[in-house]
């Protein structure tokens, strides 16, 4: 699983220095297609989040979230 | 750095991307792209295509229930909405149809009930629409974007540029210019004005750093009858010429800006549109028809070179 | 441009802005604005725990079945204008089942053997409302958005709100945002008899972000937080306990939390597939030392006719908290236990398929995910899995309605 992990690892670091070495930004028209948006379908997404919360040993990371609640 | 040119042809013009840039393959990935969102937006908008927008919208005209629409389009009508009411309705997309009438390859002069069998269609008040569905509420009602698409798509592409890194070069899109930014040393660039009375001859040079120039002029679809000029230059009210400028030139911070300012101004005729491009406040040059140029835009004409 | 007047004209400046707004002449991020029209939101899902295989459990345990949970989630979204809307939402869940308990070794006297999980004793069954009303103002180059909430369960309260304000570089290429979370939350645990348990206590959380939204290209969008959240107060676990040298004593963790976050996402567009490439990654550390690494890929089509589609494989994994084990030899001198699986060393796999139409005003959605646990893939080497890992499956079901 570590190869695994050095991959990712890998791989992000190639996508960011990718963008970072590239052109700069956009056009409106595809940046705005809803299929781009950060979270595309915002219940499942609270859904999903709210799941992961519950069930895993970390949490957050994507900004302002709700409260806690007693899901064990 | 390094200027490279990249000739192309779109909108059925002649066209011309220049960049500054340290390498070819840079340049030319930057330009390639900068020419399909061109090439894009002439496929979306053109009217001579069946899968286009255009097409699409006025295959619709006559359904009440109107056609869904996409948000550049919507975007595109808002703007046409407003120069619509700027210009007390004589930029008008709906008139384009006065050209069933209005052959200028034939050299004939149409008959007065044919322009005011067209003119009922004509009117953009007339029109149902909201950003997501546009109606055209009469069967036979056209719109047309080629008024304003080209000067929108060299500001697409110029911007395009500019956010892909591209510090200096310019847009040429058949005269419509977009600059991206002056030569490295801070120069301006030096545009050509045409000369409407012999348009592959410049009129006159005008030096641009920043923004958009765009021209209209009689010259462009004409025809002589009996040493008469009819131009294209359409009042959607009437449904005849205006007799009017032989060309006009604008600049302003966005080329569409400057294309809508000109068209109008030409629509307006030369006391009128001239008064208008002063209220603007924007730089423009002028020619009349006995050939008087006039304006409040910098220029160096041709036979002082 | 040079101006004959000191004012601009009534007719440029209207020209101007109907220019600007078009696409494609100033560049954007994805530009905040209000919805066109009110949105209601409706979904169900069926969230499904995987029993837990006769092997990993104690003989004697109760019911080895974990979690059914039914959740409904409502969502209403009404623009006031375009700088101006409102949300409100509403969520219901109902859960039964057991939970894993404790973790025993199979051989209790010497304390050696694989572990194996004593589940809770009776069924447990629960519902929880939770609540929510939040604003977004959408400014010049400002967008505000603040938001309170509140949950209620048998057994735990939670009141919490939150302040997120966002900033568009003149640029349009750049935006950044920060954002502050509170909650507090109270535990009332139900009692049973024979079992020690706490009565009313209480945690708070605080929460601190801040991000950077930047566009590369015309394809391309990518953004990056950075967050701090910080827990005091009872963060343990009060229905768990831990088998700590033949007694059974309550899980027992620090009574504070610090976490960190770094979070990127990534979307790329892609013209030859026509469909959008998501990806998120994200890296946790606290100081419990637990780090996790989180990577989704994600792949989002929409068809001209309507239809959505979108696939997504998730990988998880994190590292154990230090005073975690699966059962304990030996007392600790700190007197923190815990064999909570969630603060065991392990790694997940998902898989996620998300299939929606719209027609008119409505839009119909289904969706699945399929969620597996395994020691084999934390990045960690792991040399005694948690048995109470956890495996579940969900359903969704969703339509929205735009008025």
């Amino acid at each position: 699983m570590r190869t695994v992990f050095h991959i990712c690892i890998v791989f992000l670091i190639c996508i960011l220095s990718a963008s970072c070495s590239s052109v700069s930004p956009w056009e409106r028209g595809i940046l705005a297609k809803p299929e781009m948006a950060w979270e595309p379908d915002p219940l499942m997404g609270q859904l999903q989040e709210h799941v992961y919360f519950s069930k895993e040993g970390s949490s957050g990371g994507y900004g302002a979230g709700g409260g806690g609640c007693g899901c064990n | 750095m390094e200027l490279f040119t990249f000739p192309f042809k779109a909108m059925g013009s002649p066209c011309e991307l220049r960049l500054y840039a340290n390498d070819k393959k840079t340049a030319s990935q930057i330009a390639n792209d900068a020419i399909a969102e061109v090439n894009r937006l002439e496929i979306k908008y053109s009217r001579y295509r069946n899968d286009s927008v255009t097409t699409k919208i006025n295959n619709s005209a006559g359904n009440k229930n109107g056609i869904k629409i996409d948000t550049e389009t919507a975007l595109l009508l808002n703007y046409a909405q407003v120069g619509y009411e700027q210009s007390a309705g004589l930029f008008d997309i709906t008139s384009g149809i006065l050209r069933k009438a209005w052959d200028f390859r034939s050299n004939k002069i149409p008959e007065q009930q044919e322009i005011e069998a067209l003119l009922p269609l004509i009117g953009w008040n007339k029109l149902i629409w909201n950003p997501s569905i546009l109606c055209l509420p009469l069967q036979g009602m056209e719109l047309d974007f080629g008024g304003y698409v080209k000067e929108y798509a060299a500001d697409v592409a110029a911007n395009f540029c500019i956010l892909a890194g591209i510090q200096g070069g310019l847009v040429n899109l058949g005269g419509d210019i977009c600059i991206i930014g002056p030569h490295p040393d801070g120069s301006p660039w030096k545009v050509g004005i045409r000369h409407p009375r012999n348009p592959s001859m410049p009129m006159s040079f005008v030096m641009l750093s920043k923004g958009g120039l765009a021209s209209s002029g009689d010259y462009e679809r004409f025809m002589m009858v009996d040493g008469i000029r009819y131009a294209h230059i359409l009042n959607p009210h009437t449904g005849m010429p205006v007799n009017t400028l032989a060309s006009t030139s604008v600049c302003a911070e966005q080329c569409v800006v400057a294309g809508t300012s000109s068209t109008i101004a030409m629509l307006k005729g030369e006391q009128q549109g001239a008064a208008w491009l002063e209220e603007l406040g924007l730089p423009y040059l002028c020619m009349n028809q006995n050939e008087e140029v006039f304006g409040t835009l910098k220029h160096v004409s041709s036979s002082e070179e | 441009m040079s101006k004959k007047n000191n004012g601009i004209s009534p007719a440029l400046a209207a020209l101007t802005t109907a220019a600007m707004a078009l696409p494609g002449i100033s560049p954007t991020v994805q530009a905040a604005v209000a919805a066109n029209e009110p949105k209601l939101s409706l979904q169900y899902t069926r969230y499904d725990e995987d029993s837990i295989p006769s092997d990993d459990a104690d003989s004697n345990t109760g019911d080895r079945d974990r979690y059914e949970i039914d959740v409904l989630q409502v969502q209403f979204l009404y623009p006031f204008s375009d700088k101006w809307q409102v949300t409100g939402g509403f969520v219901y869940d109902d859960m039964s089942g057991s939970s894993p308990w404790y973790v025993r070794p199979t051989d209790t006297v010497n304390a050696t053997g694989d572990p194996l999980v004593v589940m809770s004793g009776a069924t447990i069954d629960d519902t929880r409302y939770d609540y929510s009303v939040g604003a977004q103002y959408f400014g010049e180059k400002y967008t505000i958005s603040p938001s309170i909430g509140y949950s209620t369960e048998k057994d735990y309260t939670a009141v919490s709100g939150s302040l997120e304000v966002e900033y568009e570089f003149p640029n349009k290429a750049t935006s950044i945002s920060g954002g502050i979370a509170v909650s507090f939350d109270e535990i009332d645990p139900t009692q049973e008899a024979g079992v020690v348990r706490v009565n009313n206590e209480d945690k708070e959380n605080y929460s601190l972000f801040g991000t950077i939204n930047q566009v590369i290209n015309k394809y391309t969008i990518i953004q990056s937080t950075l967050g701090v959240s910080i827990y005091d107060g009872f963060l343990s676990d009060p229905y768990k306990q831990a088998w700590v040298a033949g007694a059974v004593l309550p899980d027992s963790r620090p009574d504070d939390r610090t976490q960190y976050t770094w979070a990127t996402r990534l979307r790329r567009y892609s013209e030859l597939f026509g469909a959008a490439l998501h990806i998120d990654y994200r890296f946790y550390y606290d100081d419990w030392d637990v780090r996790s690494h989180t990577l989704d890929l994600g792949l989002h089509k929409v068809t001209d006719s309507g239809w959505a589609f979108d696939t997504s494989i998730r990988y998880y994994t994190q590292t154990q908290a230090d005073f975690y084990e699966p059962f304990y030899a030996q007392v600790r001198a700190d007197g923190e236990y815990s064999s909570d699986y969630r603060l065991s060393p392990y790694g997940s796999i998902s898989f996620r398929l998300g299939l929606s139409e719209t027609i008119g005003d409505w839009t119909v959605r289904l969706g699945a995910e399929r969620y597996i646990s395994d020691k084999s893939y934390s990045v960690q080497s792991v040399d005694v899995e948690n048995p109470a890992l956890l495996d579940f499956t969900q359903f969704t079901f969703g339509m929205d309605y735009s008025f």
